[in-house]
């Protein structure tokens, strides 16, 4: 076959969805093309239509009410008109598909084994059950899955998840597919995880000269990995072209905003915070509504002056640290599970500290420790002075409206049955106020505030986007002008574009009131940008502290490195730089 | 995995004392404190119209004049090791697991009870077979066919069924298809060891009536589980892999979807087996239930409470299988190591 025949192309591809308001167009006259052996991004923010695409191409829409017109020539066969028999033949054999949530997408109650070896029988129904397991051996090995041999007799559940992400591309290469397409393979996972999985991908592209098609919401994700970049926007290729020019000179207003939402982790906080403020003077000098800092007198905190209490800490956290009882074992005998073991840190009014660290670190349970949901096993907790590590439910509640905190899913935390108004005002009633248009009064003032209309006081959450719900979250922890805000994970579950702008609000808001933040977060970009100082978390310990630019420009611990090196970046020669250097540290690990 | 075993195993004996105990109490210890003294109490057991030297006589064989503890012990050790009864110069021997005795009867209760067990299991196996299998492909077929006629009406007919009362639909059934139309034979019940094709013939009515209920549950049940399962995303991995959509429901989304209802059916087999009081007195089918119902009425105390040990103990025992089926069926659930 020759080399310039492309194993994917689609030409001219719409998908409309009927639904009780007209029929929406989730694609509109998409068009690409993937050579053999070549990788193809395709980036987008939620609703852009890019999960549309990745399952029309796998002919998944079948079933549905999709309606589906122009044409998508997998190995040269149209995956529109194939019968449903053809297209089955085509599935896992031509084009194989790697999901966003390895969690959810393996089957939980057969073994891994099974469902490989389902994979390969399925279309080669002649082969031999035990040809089809050595197969899946050696797949599993391909994959970098240690000691498949006895491995694949477990259940996707005693596996980790970037392990179970390695499986499902085991299982899709299986049948030796012409293309691999993966959509968000790497959203669900920590950052180190991501790295091994996109260096995966990449070299199995490489080596099998397959064709690669990356879906993905982080344009950083996908820049070190593929060829050409396609851009989505409400179901319409804004841009395409090769990943380098994109990246380097993007010519769409949409690419260009998209690019520069992108938070990038040589950006200092001094850096980003002069430029937020910058383009806030220069917003409200074009709405003439200037603005001095503390002008929102109804919510600056009941603090006296900011700069001359520095010697007494707002937060002081001693050593702390949390046992869990883990059950099990014989008789349900307990064992103890350390999350956090030892931690301290001080922290000032004003100042942010960002605490970043993979899943599992301990990061959650540290939080949820300084807000005295838990109580901590060991160490101290003092806010303002006082110690609160023992203090009752009652004898804390006074101090609840002090400490705030944002959660991370915004389409989990507002209870969906309270209207806008009555989600933020309820702290306020609990907290004693009785006048119901004094509350009405604050809240919509608040409402503003966060970049909402009052109007929008009676509204449910479901009448919201993500960002807006982060607003609203936000507002709600305001409204009780609390000393110490906690956000955990605040902006991981928002778009690119989205995610800037509640990183602007949070940084506008310390600015007006002088707000002090423990930002909680595994994006090291993210935190760079918000955060004073950062703690490294790994397995409930700090392994490295300091002022941010410090340990970013030159991180002591090894680990710290190893998360810098992983962290995604926009450009895609030093992504490809990165990924040498991973490669290499790794060969050279297992060498040693 | 024998860990898991045995501990469940402890957990099913354990459960059985509480019931035992509980049961004791309702027997004995809540009438005393309502105030019944030991003779009225005895009238309970005896039954008819006794004389007072009945009654007293009964008092003191059942020890109910004894302190709360002392008639506990006794109730346990008659249970574990048996206990007798005299008459005079008679003595009746009740053995090991001595649920007590019927003056009504005169007999020990047990055996009254394993005499009408096989009735009663008859029943509860056949139904269950029919409740089982009808109800989930029905439910299949419902979920996968979602919104079409046959949907609609299945669900529909479920709904119906979840409504009915065996009373209803069983006098019903014995209105028009025994006595109207004559397509079943009227007969008395025969054990399938004598006569399968009679038992068969005799059987047939109650179990589809008795399944009738359970299987409109079921269906609605698995409808929902495999609407569920089906929106999952290792059900779209299983098409994506090239997978026919027959495999793909049979052996990827049902059995998930079966297993919850692993665990109701354990419960309500149970149920079932401790006697379907209204089936069986619909049916004239000499069971377990029925038995317990003629006890109710005739204040034959000793045999009601037998009954509620032994549901229990049925209820227990589904449990139990129950438990150690779940591992097998969701991997789950296997403890490490």
């Amino acid at each position: 076959m020759a080399s310039t025949e492309p194993v994917v192309r689609v030409d001219d591809l719409r998908v409309t969805f009927p639904t009780m308001d007209g029929d929406v167009q989730a694609v509109n006259g998409l068009s690409f093309e993937v050579p053999a052996g070549g990788a193809l991004g395709i980036v987008g923010e939620s609703g852009s239509g890019k999960s549309v695409t990745s399952l029309a191409l796998m002919g998944l829409h079948r079933g549905s009410r999709a309606r589906i017109s122009g044409s998508i020539e997998v190995v040269g066969k149209d995956v529109v008109s194939a019968s449903d028999k053809e297209l089955r033949r085509m599935r896992g054999n031509d084009i194989a598909m790697v999901f966003q949530d390895p969690m959810q997408s393996l089957h939980p109650q057969y073994t891994i084994g099974n469902q490989l070896v389902e994979a390969y029988r399925i279309h080669n129904p002649k082969a031999s059950k035990a040809d089809a397991v050595k197969r899946a051996v050696e797949s599993l090995d391909r994959v970098g899955i240690p000691d498949p041999a006895k491995r694949i007799n477990s259940y996707p559940h005693e596996f980790s998840g970037g392990m179970r992400q390695r499986v499902v591309i085991a299982m899709g290469l299986m049948c030796d597919p012409k293309v691999l397409l993966a959509d968000e393979p790497t959203t669900a996972l920590d950052v180190t995880v991501q790295a091994r999985i996109l260096d995966l991908l990449d070299e199995l592209r490489r080596d099998l000269n397959m064709g690669l098609i990356l879906v993905s919401h982080d344009l950083a994700v996908v820049a070190g990995s593929v060829d050409e970049v396609v851009v989505m926007r409400h179901g319409v290729a804004v841009e395409r072209g090769d990943v380098r020019r994109v990246l380097s000179a993007p010519e769409h207003p949409y690419t260009q905003g998209l690019l520069a939402a992108v938070p990038r982790v040589e950006v200092s906080r001094a850096q980003r915070r002069a430029q937020d403020r910058a383009d806030r003077i220069e917003k409200e000098q074009r709405d003439g509504t200037v603005t001095e800092p503390g002008e929102f007198k109804a919510f600056v905190p009941p603090v006296s002056g900011t700069g001359d209490n520095a010697g007494e800490p707002l937060l002081r956290v001693e050593d702390v640290a949390q046992r869990f009882k883990v059950r099990g074992g014989t008789w349900g005998k307990a064992t103890d599970f350390w999350a956090v073991k030892g931690v301290s840190f001080d922290l000032h009014q004003g100042e942010t500290l960002g605490i970043v660290g993979e899943s599992g670190s301990g990061k959650s349970t540290l939080s949820r420790m300084v807000m005295r949901l838990l109580e901590p096993t060991r160490g101290r907790v003092e806010f303002e002075g006082r110690d609160i590590t023992h203090m009752s439910e009652r004898a804390l509640r006074p101090l609840r409206r002090d400490v705030q905190m944002v959660f991370q899913n915004p389409y989990s935390s507002l209870n969906p049955r309270l209207t806008v108004g009555d989600a933020i005002g309820t702290a306020l009633r609990v907290q004693g106020e009785k006048d119901g248009r004094k509350v009405r009064r604050q809240v919509q003032e608040l409402l503003e505030r966060v970049g909402l209309e009052p109007n929008h006081y009676n509204r449910f959450p479901h009448a919201f986007s993500g960002g807006q719900r982060q607003r609203i979250a936000i507002a709600r922890a305001l409204i009780l002008k609390p000393k110490l805000i906690i956000c955990d994970e605040p902006v991981s579950a928002l778009d690119v574009s989205t995610q800037d702008q509640v990183l602007r609000l949070l940084s506008e808001l310390q600015d007006d009131f002088g707000l002090t933040y423990i930002f909680v977060a595994h994006d090291l970009a993210v935190v760079r940008q918000v955060s004073d100082r950062v703690a490294v978390m790994r397995a409930g310990e700090v392994v490295e502290s300091g002022d941010s630019d410090s340990v970013y420009e030159n991180p002591q611990s090894d680990y710290t490195r190893q998360l810098l090196t992983a962290a995604p970046v926009l450009d895609p020669d030093e992504a490809r730089r990165l990924r040498a250097e991973r490669v290499e540290k790794r060969a050279k690990g297992e060498a040693a | 995995m024998l860990n898991y075993i045995l501990r469940r195993l402890g957990a099913g004996l354990l459960l059985l004392a509480v019931v035992t105990a509980v049961t004791f109490c309702i027997f004995y210890v809540l009438p005393r404190w309502a105030g019944v003294t030991p003779r009225g109490m005895a009238a309970m057991y005896v039954g008819k119209a006794p004389t007072p030297e009945a009654l007293d006589a009964t008092v003191a064989r059942l020890g109910l004049d004894q302190p709360i503890a002392v008639q506990f012990f006794d109730f346990v050790k008659s249970l574990l090791f048996g206990s007798e009864y005299t008459f005079g110069r008679e003595t009746v021997e009740c053995a090991a697991p001595c649920l007590g005795y019927s003056f009504t009867t005169n007999s020990p209760v047990l055996p009254q009870l394993l005499d009408r067990l096989p009735v009663t299991m008859s029943l509860a196996f056949g139904a269950a077979v029919i409740w089982v299998i009808g109800g989930v492909a029905v439910g299949v077929l419902s979920a996968v066919k979602k919104g079409s006629l046959f949907d609609r009406l299945a669900m529909g007919t479920a709904l119906v069924g979840v409504s009915m009362p065996v009373y209803f639909t069983g006098l019903l059934a014995l209105a028009f298809l025994v006595h109207e139309w004559n397509l079943f034979p009227v007969s008395r019940y025969v054990p399938l060891g004598e006569d399968p094709v009679g038992w068969f013939q005799v059987m047939i009515l109650p179990w589809v009536t008795l399944a009738f209920l359970h299987a409109a549950q079921y269906a609605r049940q698995t409808r929902a589980g495999m609407l569920e399962t089906l929106g999952e995303d290792y059900i779209r991995t299983a098409r994506a892999k090239g997978l026919s959509e027959r495999r793909v429901i049979f052996k990827h989304a049902l059995r998930p979807t079966l297993t919850p209802i692993v665990t109701i059916f354990g419960l309500d087999l149970g149920l079932v087996l401790g006697g379907a009081i209204l089936t069986e007195k619909v049916f004239s089918l000499n069971g377990v239930g029925a038995y317990a119902i003629d006890a109710i009425i005739g204040k034959d105390l000793p045999v009601v409470l037998g009954v509620t040990l032994l549901g229990a103990v049925f209820i227990v025992i589904c449990n139990l299988i129950v438990d150690l089926l779940y591992p097998i069926v969701d991997p789950r659930v296997r403890i490490a190591k």
